[in-house]
């Protein structure tokens, strides 16, 4: 499930959910660390796995 | 601890409070000798006599007028307005006088009156009587809006009013007057007002209700855990004016879903507030839109439609259904 601080509009979820990736194991470099969906698809291509 | 029914609780904390503080009057309609149209008022006049527990002319606007004028002269009036459906006669009264009092006279003074009335549909009522204009109350800056869900919370909702030194508007739901016993103490206490409570714990979606809906909620929550093994956490606003925004928050950030749903209409109730408060505290948080679970706009049904007409526990689990899915 997802980690409660996890920060991401629905729209960014959703896309994360369609690209089957666990948002909480993305870095998010929106403000206040939120996830973006530029994160999200930078995640899918293999470009960032630090877990924060 | 006695086991009493929701009117019996409302009763009860009347009797105490009347019996607390003298300044404490009960008027309206058939509240005296009759006892009430739902005996919530059964014995008080006998009791207190009828200088403090009496009826009234039959004028809702007279009654919630009288309950202005007796409360900034000291007394702490509880005005029976008999069905909510007749509030429109005394809106000025309760909206355009008594909410304003304390803000138009600067401090000086204050309106402490509870409204008690019934409402609220399943029990075949004729028109006008069982429709949810709590709504219309909720936009009206100066007064509070309450809605117990139980015997428990109405006894201890009904005493914080009476001595809250605001106007509160108290209703009472027809269909839960009798239709449970719970656990009430005998002595006074007090559930506070603006609170939410989480009557079932959850992690996967919460759903936001009041009134009758809340166990329409609870219903739908447990059928939905046995069948689908997905866990919804259901809270009771408790009080609609104003909302307890922060345990609705605190439940969204753990669920990241949630749906609202009441018995009024779909554009009144204050469904759409509760989405709207969700919006601008927690979107970062949700997964999916929330979802509204109401009857169609359209004026209270006939009796004999109106189960087709109010949510269903099928109906909210259909809108869970499709929560979890979006």
């Amino acid at each position: 499930s997802v980690a409660h601080d996890v920060l991401a509009t629905p729209g960014v979820r959703k896309f994360a959910r369609e690209q089957h990736v666990d948002i909480s194991q993305i870095h998010g470099t929106g403000a206040h660390g939120k996830v973006t969906k530029e994160d999200v698809a930078t995640f899918v291509q293999g470009g960032d796995h630090v877990v924060v | 601890m006695a086991q009493l029914t929701m009117i019996q609780a409302i009763s009860n904390a009347m009797d105490l409070e009347l019996g607390r503080d003298e300044k404490v009057l009960l008027f309206g309609e058939d509240v005296g000798q009759s006892g009430g149209v739902f005996r919530a008022t059964d014995g008080l006049q006998k009791k207190y006599g009828v200088e403090r527990v009496f009826d009234t002319p039959l004028a809702e606007s007279g009654i919630a007028g009288l309950a202005t004028g007796l409360s900034i002269q000291g007394f702490r009036p509880i005005a029976e307005i008999q069905f909510f459906g007749f509030v429109f006669e005394a809106m000025d009264e309760i909206a355009g006088q008594a909410a304003r009092m304390r803000y138009r006279s600067g401090g000086r003074y204050s309106c402490p009156i509870v409204y008690r009335a019934p409402f609220g549909g399943g029990v075949k009522t004729p028109e006008l009587h069982a429709d949810s204009l709590e709504g219309v109350l909720a936009q009206m800056p100066g007064i509070k809006v309450v809605v117990p869900s139980n015997p428990y919370d109405a006894k201890g909702l009904l005493i914080s009013a009476i001595r809250d030194d605001d106007p509160v508007f108290f209703l009472e739901h027809m269909k839960l007057y009798r239709s449970f016993r719970q656990e009430v103490p005998e002595e006074a206490y007090t559930v506070p007002l603006g609170q939410a409570k989480v009557v079932r714990e959850g992690k996967d979606v919460t759903i936001i209700s009041y009134g009758a809906m809340v166990h329409t909620a609870e219903k739908a929550a447990e059928e939905w855990a046995k069948t689908r093994g997905i866990s919804a956490e259901v809270i009771d606003l408790r009080t609609i004016r104003p909302i307890d925004i922060e345990t609705i928050v605190a439940s969204v950030k753990k669920t990241h879903r949630a749906v609202v749903l009441q018995e009024a209409q779909r554009t009144a109730g204050i469904a759409a507030e509760v989405v709207a408060q969700i919006n601008e505290q927690a979107i970062f948080y949700l997964e999916a839109p929330v979802l509204r679970i109401a009857p169609p706009d359209t004026i209270y049904p006939f009796a004999m439609i109106e189960d087709e007409w109010l949510p269903t526990p099928k109906r909210v689990m259909s809108a869970l259904e499709k929560v979890m899915s979006l």
